[in-house]
């Protein structure tokens, strides 16, 4: 057969469209300019109204943060960290994480003792019964990543065994896509990850799914990139579609 | 920012390109003028291009994007729609293969896309790969089955 799809030739865009699109692109161009603008006088605003509250001594989640740590087992969760190594923000992904951290007070404690603190609280502990705790840190200082890679690594494992963590620092384009997601960016590294095998599958749908979950759909495409906690659970009626593409 | 002129420019040649990617993904012909206006509107405010070749291949993967943000909208995952696949050739031909047409569209949405880009962009699997951002393999694999599914619709005739 010469040229199967040919029958493509006849599809074509109308000059009513391409008008209309142009039409629409210029004039909403021009809105986003205009709003721009009035957003900047917006913030600029809101700046001068809240420069006495950003300037008090006291720690609020507005203070600037230099890491974030992203915990996920099923409870998701981010900590934003600062200059000190304090915890200045919290920020839940799911109802599980909310409820955590409602009962918890980890804000101004130190990222070891925040992690410390959860894993020997009782629901949380639950969790890794049949769970991986998914340890995500990003910074844009490659080195506070690292150091803080190996201090989380060596907290947990006086708590936990091998095979309940895996910790991974995050890069910026990974942190930066994760965001508009509403996920985790520890989760989403992986999501990401199967969804380049495996368009079939949404960013919605593989966001509620555990990390259990999520490794066993990895696991057929990158069986060495699964942690051994997660080793060996594609089939195991770990969520898998089963549609092979 | 780009200038009018450019957009036009853009519009011109690639607009039946954009419009071709929308017939492989839209159930209806009225989304596409939603799907068109978001993906010139992201050229307008989009990067700077290399050559025509990547300016090309970016307002694919943007067009593939789009038509699969607007799927997945609330409002699209509730309703159900039927193709229109009249609507979306405005002269038939006097030959039409709509029956490879149809055919195509009944593929799955990964499968629909390498088969376009391959058989009538004419792109490589690792420019596919590229565009579409996958592995390789992956797009091997996707060109194989969705060749398999073709020669099964098409009663057992090889699709190429």
């Amino acid at each position: 057969m010469n040229r199967p799809l040919r029958d493509f030739d006849h599809i074509h865009a109308s000059e009513q469209l391409k008008k209309e699109t142009l039409t629409y692109v210029i004039q909403h161009r021009k809105k986003t300019k205009y709003k721009a603008v009035f957003a900047i006088g917006i913030a600029m605003l809101c700046l001068l109204i809240s420069y006495p509250i950003l300037s008090s001594p006291s720690k609020s989640i507005n203070d600037p943060y230099v890491a974030v740590v992203s915990l996920d087992i099923n409870p998701s969760m981010e900590f934003y960290i600062d200059k000190q190594d304090q915890i200045v923000e919290i920020k839940t992904y799911n109802e599980e994480a909310k409820e955590m951290i409602q009962s918890l007070e980890l804000q101004q404690l130190t990222i070891d003792q925040a992690i410390d603190l959860l894993i020997q609280d009782e629901r949380y502990a639950a969790y890794f019964e049949d769970g991986m705790l998914e340890v995500g840190i990003y910074s844009d200082d490659d080195k506070k990543s690292e150091e803080l890679n190996q201090r989380i690594q060596q907290c947990l494992s006086t708590r936990l065994t091998r095979n309940q963590f895996h910790c991974s620092t995050i890069d910026k384009e990974t942190r930066d896509a994760a965001i508009p997601q509403h996920t985790s960016m520890g989760k989403y590294r992986v999501i990401e990850k199967i969804i380049g095998y495996d368009s079939s599958y949404t960013i919605e749908e593989l966001s509620q799914y555990s990390m259990v979950t999520l490794y066993a759909i990895l696991e057929p495409y990158e069986p060495n990139s699964i942690p051994p906690g997660c080793r060996g659970m594609h089939g195991k009626g770990h969520g898998h579609k089963g549609n092979g593409s | 920012m780009r200038t009018e002129e450019e957009i036009q420019n853009a519009i011109e040649l690639y607009a039946d390109m954009v419009r071709k990617i929308c017939f492989l993904h839209m159930k209806q012909n009225c989304d596409v003028d939603d799907v068109f206006q978001n993906v010139f509107l992201k050229y307008a405010n989009g990067p700077e291009f290399r050559d025509a070749e990547h300016e090309k291949a970016w307002l694919i993967r943007v067009s593939i994007n789009a038509c699969k943000d607007h799927l997945t909208s609330w409002f699209r995952r509730k309703v159900e729609l039927n193709n229109e696949l009249e609507q979306f050739i405005a002269t038939p031909s006097q030959e039409t293969n709509s029956e490879v047409l149809y055919a195509v569209l009944k593929l799955k949405k990964q499968y629909r896309n390498v088969i376009y880009l391959h058989y009538y962009e004419g792109y490589k699997i690792q420019e596919i790969a590229d565009i579409l951002q996958r592995n390789v393999n992956t797009i091997h694999t996707w060109m194989k089955r969705a060749k398999i599914q073709l020669k099964e619709m098409l009663g057992g005739e090889d699709f190429e």
